[in-house]
């Protein structure tokens, strides 16, 4: 009997499953379209702040983005985006859709923000932000914002008020001064910098696999283009990429002042330790112009640290 | 009977029982699949064909910086509304709506561009109903993209989509014979105008007058981007419409469909207005800087005959500038 018994629930055992498939594919689950309550509650802003108050606030992870911004996710991926909280912000008869992009690193953040800022953008004084019409965005903390209006036409202001009044908690305001002064690739480059060339590189930069969150930005000295760059990094980490290149068959290495370098395919690059950080220029035509450009960019960090 | 003629019945009786349960099981998940909108069993119909006879084969390009006019510029090459649209006639309207996106972000169709036809349909004396099936929640689509205000405003009405409006409806030859679509808007009019905006799209290159069409379906419409080329020329044969305005007042050049910078849009000023799908997004391509024949669903309908990606063979093709 019990040897019966189990035959009989063996048979049972694929409708069972069969069954269950079939309920379960009857619905679409509701959680795809409708985020459960702790993703709205764990947004990183306020239900309310300067008079303003969120509607329909919702937080989507990373492999969700798409739902809100199809054929736009992978633009704040490759720059580390973990997660995107949207919803509308609304003040007396004003609202402002709002997208904000919280990455793994600020370095993140301060990409996705510098590839998208356009050139004619209009700085947001006192904080990392432009507008433009229609939207205004900055970048503070780990954290890039966007606020959009209904119409180009609408008045940037109000969305600047609402930026300003967000940012402290976002992890500060990130401003293109004081202590980010020594960091900035764009102020550090100055007029040699080519113009809209700040970009973002989360990992393996250059080939190389110790290059990590990297700021980029492409400078023309004399008619020659390189890239500086700057990524975390000891010692160690630039001996690791001197080691790197000689074992993907880099040629004429060097070491220079603590810095080591070569070329590979044609391309000249160097990385060493300035400053406590690690910088480096890569992509230059000729050692020439590969010392040329470190000399610069050496100068540069010089120049800025002895800023008072 | 010896044992083992003993163990060999039983094992084909069982193994007769266990087909017989796999059988049932699989007409079980048959019968319950995708039921969600559609009851099963509905025989699909299929939509007739909304052009206007004696219009085929045409394209007008009007540029210029006011859309409105360049609607007007472009119809007027092509004979005027009246040539398509008559007086009593019921005219449905498919814009691109898909997402809650204000329209500066090229998402979706422009708000000028839906409501001057909107306005001309009604100034030929017909009654006009836009819809579409959005990503998004539907009314905040139509509201945020400024469509439900320039509709309203135009003398239309918009047509939120709700599950009674679908059924199941013949669709193509490639990969989707039968789906589940609007079929009761379908249905219910007599010309059918749609009004794609001009789009990159990261999964078919460039989204135009034909992926225009997926709005109008229902269902798991996820599926359909695993054969996105062949679905999109099903979409195609499909939809047979009276005209096409291929809205690119402005572009969204990069990370279409959705974009979400204005860093992603260009002005485009133009709109062209047209009855062949393949000349219309021939055109289209063109704009967003793509070569037609790198375009593959192009070249299967074309392929397929349902027009051409050279302007030169159109029976009809004008290109005026729209100014005042």
């Amino acid at each position: 009997m019990p040897r019966r018994f189990l035959l009989s629930a063996g048979w049972l055992f694929p409708i069972v499953l069969a069954l269950s498939f079939v309920v379960k594919g009857r619905y679409y689950d509701p959680a795809f379209f409708t985020p459960p309550a702790s993703l709205i509650a764990a947004l990183p802003v306020p239900s309310a702040v300067a008079g303003w108050v969120l509607e329909g606030g919702v937080s989507l992870p990373a492999d969700r983005m798409f739902e809100k911004i199809n054929g736009k996710a992978d633009y704040y991926l490759q720059y580390g985006a973990v997660e995107l909280c949207s919803g509308e912000w609304v003040a007396n008869g004003q609202r402002r859709d709002m997208y904000l992009y919280r990455f793994k690193e600020v370095q993140g953040a301060r990409g996705a923000y510098g590839g998208e800022r356009p050139s004619d953008g209009k700085a947001i004084e006192g904080i990392e932000g432009y507008t433009v019409p229609g939207q205004a965005a900055i970048a503070a903390g780990s954290f890039y914002l966007q606020l959009n209006a209904q119409t180009a036409a609408a008045d940037t202001g109000p969305a600047v008020e609402l930026a300003l009044a967000l940012a402290p908690g976002l992890g500060g305001s990130s401003p293109a001064s004081a202590d980010d002064a020594a960091v900035d690739l764009s102020v550090l480059a100055g007029d040699a910098m080519v113009p809209d060339s700040e970009g973002f590189l989360p990992e393996s930069a250059f080939g190389f696999s110790v290059f990590n969150n990297v700021q980029t930005v492409r400078v023309g000295l004399d008619g020659t283009e390189a890239v500086w760059f700057t990524a975390p990094g000891d010692a160690a980490a630039v001996s690791a990429y001197a080691d790197e290149l000689a074992m993907y068959g880099g040629e004429e290495l060097f070491n220079q002042d603590g810095a080591s370098g070569g070329s590979m395919y044609g391309s000249w690059g160097m990385a060493g330790i300035l400053n406590g950080a690690m910088w480096g220029v890569q992509n230059a035509p000729a050692r020439e112009a590969l010392l040329q450009h470190w000399n610069s960019l050496q100068a540069g960090l010089k120049t800025l640290s002895e800023r008072p | 009977m010896t044992e083992n003629e003993l163990q060999r019945r039983m094992f084909m009786k069982r193994m007769g029982a266990a087909a017989g349960l796999a059988a049932g099981t699989a007409a079980l998940g048959t019968f319950f699949h995708n039921r969600n909108l559609v009851p099963s069993g509905e025989v699909a119909k299929a939509v007739r064909s909304y052009a206007v006879p004696g219009t085929e084969s045409m394209l007008a390009v009007a540029e210029g910086s006011d859309p409105a006019l360049a609607v007007r510029a472009a119809l007027q090459e092509l004979g005027g509304i009246e040539r398509f649209v008559k007086a009593g006639d019921r005219v449905l309207i498919k814009p691109n709506c898909a997402f809650d996106r204000p329209a500066h972000f090229g998402a979706t169709s422009s708000p000028a561009v839906t409501g001057e036809v909107v306005r001309q349909c009604v100034a030929a004396g017909a009654q006009v109903r836009v819809i579409d099936n959005p990503i998004n929640n539907p009314e905040g689509c139509f509201v945020k993209s400024g469509l439900m205000d320039a509709v309203g405003s135009a003398g239309g009405e918009v047509w939120l989509p709700s599950a009674s409006l679908f059924g199941q409806v013949k669709v193509g030859t490639l990969r989707i014979p039968e789906w589940e679509a609007l079929y009761r808007p379908l249905d219910w009019a007599d010309k059918l105008i749609g009004i794609p905006t001009v789009k990159s799209h990261n999964l078919c290159g460039v989204s135009l007058t034909m992926k225009n069409w997926y709005g109008l379906l229902g269902g798991p419409r996820n599926r359909l981007h695993q054969a996105i080329h062949e679905v999109i020329t099903d979409l195609a044969q499909f939809i047979r419409p009276t005209l096409v305005v291929l809205d690119g007042s402005r572009l969204l050049v990069d990370n279409g469909p959705t974009g979400g910078s204005p860093s992603d849009v260009r002005p485009g000023d133009v709109v062209a207005i047209g009855t062949d799908q393949v000349a219309l997004d021939s055109f289209g391509a063109r704009l967003l800087d793509y070569a037609p024949e790198d375009i593959a669903y192009l070249g299967m309908a074309a392929k397929l005959g349902l027009g051409t990606m050279d302007e030169a063979k159109l029976r009809l093709f004008k290109k005026v500038r729209a100014v005042s």
